[in-house]
């Protein structure tokens, strides 16, 4: 992206001071999202996400491994995202990696809770084999092929998108084994499980310019920004898990201001990426 | 005097692409396949590299090859190679100017203000592609011989012979690292020859859908 001549920052900037942004959208609006699943066939699951111009892929892979010590009774589940080059020159070599760590780090606070597993997305007791002995592993990854602007919220519904589509198969152990054993287990290829994805929160940030903030910023808003607040919340309402970012500090009204409108945006967020996520399903399946 | 500027090209595999790719440690095929690529794509001639210079001894285009391996399912040179031979053929060149400075300046098609600066290409431009490359990988086993192997029969067998000719039909490189079956005369006919059938399949693919995306 070249830089912006002063006349196009006073212009963004009068936009949204207008609540009439650059491509027509009120300062609480959404660009058009659609959502593509099974779009990686060696994966366990998988979804492509676009925001505008924003493309994101996120894949989920599964492994039987063994339970942590801490927790013997939950699975266990990592994320880690990509930044390609293809999607800014910038991310050419290790340009892409403090962004691409820094979202991997936001996505794993929103969607897998604390250190205990509570609050995660993901029933993390639903992974477990045997207890103490054999669990799912999941590694969700993400790749941003082209970015602009708002690639929290993309890779968030990407990955909401990939555990939809996510299949498990159906694993059976087998009888008799000793307690003191490594049990055998035979893994199904027909049989699948799907997960409950109902829990998984939705990402909304929320970008201040000037005295004003909105969802969805492209990267020429971004680039206009004072400091940005990025919220998760689940379908009950709850928060999930709140970042922030960009320099300038905020008035704390602000930034209950900020949530409540989160809460709102979020529940016209979800209902549409389920209904996008659903046809997606139904597109696949036919 | 002409200076060119050589691309830059990389293959890049994601831990989406593999089980076997983790983060932090790149994967071994990756670089493997991006020198395949920067050989054959200089052997190949494909491109005049002059088309990418601008003003003799001053300016010129650089050109960045990226190519991200989504799911990797065999036989990942091939697919590399067609997607980067697909990408340079949909390549645009944009229109830039010289200013008074001495910058390079990008030009608008419809900016009629700017007709002072005299233009160094007056129009969007492809690149003129001459010969082509494409290439075909086969496994060697036994009498046998598989053509475009997936991950899976590559992880078993040994023996991999990647031949790659361009659609005029010359040899640009063949490639095989070791392996216990010996490359016998009539082995590299019979894979020339299964080459360069797709070579006609893949060419004939690659114009269909450059023909779809221009209408």
């Amino acid at each position: 992206m070249v830089g912006l001549s002063l006349g196009e920052t006073h212009f963004i900037q009068g936009g949204i001071a207008q609540d009439l942004r650059c491509d027509g959208r009120k300062r609480l609006t959404y660009r058009p999202i659609s959502v593509e699943t099974g779009v990686i066939p060696q994966t366990n699951g998988s979804a492509r996400v676009r925001m505008g111009a924003t493309d994101v892929i996120a894949s989920v892979k599964a492994e039987l491994g063994k339970p942590s010590l801490l927790q013997p009774d939950k699975g266990k589940v990592s994320i880690y995202i990509d930044c390609s080059s293809t999607a800014e020159p910038a991310f050419e070599g290790r340009g892409g990696d403090e962004l691409a760590a820094e979202l991997s780090n936001a996505l794993q606070h929103c969607l897998l809770g604390g250190k205990s597993g509570e609050g995660a997305g993901i029933d993390l007791s639903s992974l477990i084999v045997v207890e103490g002995k054999i669990c799912w592993d999941l590694y969700i990854d993400g790749l941003v092929v082209s970015s602009d602007g708002n690639l929290l919220d993309a890779l968030g519904a990407a990955i909401k998108a990939a555990l939809s589509n996510t299949g498990i198969p159906r694993v059976e152990v087998a009888a008799g084994t000793s307690n003191d054993e490594h049990p055998e287990v035979d893994v199904s290829d027909e049989e699948f499980l799907q997960f409950d994805t109902s829990r998984v929160p939705v990402i909304v940030t929320l970008t201040k310019v000037g005295r004003h903030y909105i969802v969805d910023a492209t990267s020429e808003e971004e680039s206009q920004m004072s400091s940005g607040v990025s919220i998760s919340v689940n379908r009950q309402g709850h928060i999930c898990g709140i970042t922030k970012r960009g320099g300038v500090g905020l008035d704390p009204s602000i930034i209950l201001d900020m949530i409540s409108v989160a809460k709102h945006v979020s529940e016209q967020l979800i209902n549409k990426l389920d209904s996008e996520i659903a046809s997606a399903e139904a597109d696949e399946e036919s | 005097m002409l200076i060119f500027v050589i691309s830059a090209i990389d293959f890049h595999m994601p831990p989406i692409c593999s089980p076997i790719v983790r983060p932090g440690r790149p994967a071994e095929a990756s670089p493997m396949v991006s020198k395949q690529l920067s050989n054959t794509i200089s052997s190949s001639r494909m491109t005049d590299l002059k088309e990418l210079s601008l003003v003799s001894g001053k300016a010129a285009w650089m050109a960045y090859l990226d190519i991200y391996c989504l799911d990797a399912d065999g036989a990942l040179f091939d697919a590399a190679l067609l997607s980067a031979i697909a990408a340079l053929s949909h390549l645009q060149i944009p229109s830039i100017a010289m200013n008074d400075d001495g910058k390079i300046v990008l030009v608008s098609d419809e900016d009629g203000q700017k007709r002072a600066q005299e233009p160094v290409n007056k129009e969007k431009r492809k690149l003129t592609l001459r010969s082509i490359p494409f290439s075909l990988t086969c496994i060697l086993h036994k009498n046998y011989i598989l053509a475009d192997p997936t991950a899976e029969e590559e992880s078993i067998m040994e023996t991999h012979v990647t031949v790659v000719l361009d659609t005029s039909g010359q040899l640009i490189s063949l490639y095989k690292p070791g392996g216990p079956v010996l490359a016998y005369t009539s082995a590299i006919q019979d894979c020339a020859a299964l080459t360069r059938q797709r070579v006609k399949e893949l060419n004939n693919f690659l114009d269909k859908a450059n023909s779809a995306m221009e209408v």
